[in-house]
């Protein structure tokens, strides 16, 4: 019984993350995103293309992981991110979960928030192969 | 303070907070996680085999050139060259542009003059961001563009084949496992199997089969009829789809014949032979001929289960209007049309005959269905019929194509009941009784000087008022509650 369920909340974290966890505020968001930070290049696709509209995984998405991204990922996923991407509202999300993971790391650094606009500008720099 | 040391003297009686071990609990769940992660990620890639990766328009290009193009530090690179020539966003946005724009097309010599109009900057400092730009992206890119991709592509297949080649290992399964132990953690099966030591299922693992297979049959098996026993009907292979069993009953032969097994040596897996789709049944189209009809079967006559209830036909007076000709066995029967199977209302017009009654059971008769069966639904139970005579019976199984006896409408058996018996006091009237329709007495006789019949129970079937069963006067200290009842 016990093993179901911790075997039921392991699988959960790498399907439905975005289920997972609660995106009530964005220290919940932010949770989010450290979570999926967390995660190596390949385990992020496994939460599916839908995930990538949620502005607390986009916030996860690392360098590499975007790089990842965009040599392997199908189709859906990529049309999906920039879709969201092109969302101002969700850029503004985006960058409040940064600017809140930051805070968590304290010592006034701005490493995550950097990483948010490198991510966008990689995007930006790359549309052609985000673009069908 | 007192508190405090109350909480104090509850500690040692509740339970320590970690009274397992810790980092043997944390090494399950970390290897429980590394196993569900390289499950998903194989579905994963299985669901994304072919998935289109890279738009239309960038077919042209090699593989290896867009993963270059890619790559995350061009971004940092664009991001410095930014600074070094104090770009502002938009000519730093069309550096990736261009560069995109030349290694797409193949036109390198363009890239001076693309520089030149998109950036609007000054010639010298247009020469060394054009410098920078090909000795860190040019030139590789060039040299990407000018390989031949397709042949490359095919090199690179049959690499693979003859590597393929090279790992693949074939050897007895016993050698492979003794040698590469990591075989016999391979899935064969997808369902969790029990072993009778384990209290909790175990993985469908090879070497959890062989265990299960050798505690259940024996080490030495070299009998493949009992494999065959184990794989279809052992308590751990009875649900197993076709293609694990197959897989099973190839690990389990190579197991007992010592067989030769294939073995990727690289990924450290069996390799099990591709399975063959399984028979199907033919189907039958049209132009095949249908088999001869058989003969039907003779009719299967069982034995007569006797019941004291029942009454034989043939210990009772026969009516030839009611019985008609049975019809024999083996005659051929008319066309039954669909009609003949659906039930209809009971028709009061036309009454058909009854159905034969004999002693071997219900005999056959066109447009009826009929049971071999001696037992007999509620609705089948025999009832008596009365006929006109008073006293004659007649044993009838009630049809539903049948009509019920026939009756004259209601309004008329009220009102003959109304004329019969104006004067009769409510209380011996028996207006919801079965049986036949109450008969007329003459105006002198009064209903106490009826002669009575020997009383018969009947069964209370159909609507049909009794006549022969006249009422007794009841003693004068009885009230008789029940007509009283009907009365009001």
């Amino acid at each position: 019984m016990a093993t179901e369920y911790f075997t039921d909340t392991i699988l959960d974290r790498f399907v439905i993350p975005q289920i997972v966890f609660p995106q009530d505020t964005n220290q919940q968001k932010a949770a989010l995103a450290w979570h999926i930070l967390s995660l190596k290049d390949a385990e992020l696709l496994l939460c599916g293309a839908l995930a990538f509209s949620y502005s607390g995984i986009i916030a996860g998405i690392s360098q590499n992981a975007i790089e990842y991204i965009a040599k392997n990922a199908p189709r859906r996923y990529r049309v999906e991110l920039l879709e969201s991407l092109k969302k101002n509202y969700v850029q503004k999300e985006v960058f409040e979960i940064a600017k809140s993971m930051d805070e968590d790391l304290g010592k006034n650094t701005t490493q995550n928030q950097d990483r948010i606009k490198n991510l966008i500008q990689y995007i930006k720099d790359n549309r052609g192969a985000f673009e069908f | 303070m007192a508190f405090y040391q109350q909480q104090d003297d509850r500690l040692p009686k509740s339970p320590a907070p970690l009274d397992y071990d810790l980092q043997s609990q944390k090494q399950l769940v970390a290897e429980a996680t590394e196993e569900i992660k390289k499950e998903l990620l194989e579905k994963w890639q299985q669901r994304y085999a072919g998935a289109q990766i890279f738009p239309d328009s960038l077919s042209s290009m090699n593989p290896a050139l867009i993963d270059f193009l890619l790559a995350f530090n061009n971004t940092l690179f664009y991001n410095d060259l930014a600074k070094k020539f104090s770009l502002t966003q938009q000519q730093r946005d069309n550096l990736p542009k261009i560069v995109w724009y030349v290694c797409l097309n193949k036109k390198w010599e363009q890239l001076k003059v693309s520089l030149i109009n998109d950036l609007s900057i000054n010639t010298v400092a247009t020469d060394q961001i054009l410098g920078l730009l090909e000795q860190n992206i040019i030139l590789h890119a060039k040299e990407l563009a000018q390989q031949d991709f397709v042949a490359q592509r095919k090199i690179a297949g049959a690499q693979t084949a003859d590597a393929q080649k090279q790992t693949l290992l074939s050897q007895p399964l016993n050698d492979a496992l003794t040698k590469t132990p990591e075989l016999g953690e391979q899935l064969i099966t997808s369902e969790k199997i029990t072993l009778r030591n384990f209290p909790e299922p175990v993985r469908p693992s090879i070497k959890n089969w062989l265990a299960d297979y050798t505690f259940t049959i024996g080490y030495d098996n070299k009998d493949s009829i009992k494999r065959g026993n184990y794989i279809f009907h052992s308590q751990n292979a009875l649900h197993l789809s076709p293609n694990d069993r197959q897989k099973l009953a190839y690990i389990l032969k190579a197991h007992d014949d010592g067989s030769e097994i294939t073995v990727n040596k690289n990924l450290k897996q069996i390799v099990f032979p591709v399975a063959s789709p399984a028979p199907t049944a033919k189907p039958i189209s049209a132009t095949t001929p249908l088999p001869a009809a058989k003969p039907a079967p003779a009719p299967i006559s069982r034995p007569q289960i006797p019941n004291p209830a029942y009454r034989p036909l043939s210990a009772q007076p026969p009516r030839a209007a009611a019985i008609p000709r049975p019809v024999a066995p083996n005659r051929p029967l008319p066309p039954t049309g669909p009609q003949n199977l659906t039930f209809q209302k009971p028709q009061t017009a036309a009454q058909p005959p009854a159905r034969p009654a004999s002693p071997q059971g219900p005999a056959v008769t066109p447009g009826n269905v009929s049971f071999s069966s001696a037992q007999k639904l509620p609705y089948e139970k025999i009832y008596p019929v009365k006929s006109d005579e008073v006293g004659a019976t007649q044993f009838n199984r009630v049809n539903p194509v049948q009509s019920l006896p026939q009756q004259p409408p209601l309004e008329a058996r009220a009102n003959k009941i109304q004329s019969a018996t104006p004067a009769q006091p409510a209380a011996q009237t028996k207006p919801h009784t079965a049986g036949p329709a109450p008969q007329q007495l003459p105006a002198n006789q009064q209903p106490g000087d009826v002669k009575q019949s020997p009383y018969i129970i009947r069964p209370v079937f159909g609507n049909t008022e009794d006549t022969s069963s006249k009422k007794k006067p009841l003693p004068k200290n009885v009230v008789n509650l029940k007509d009283n009842f009907f009365q009001e």
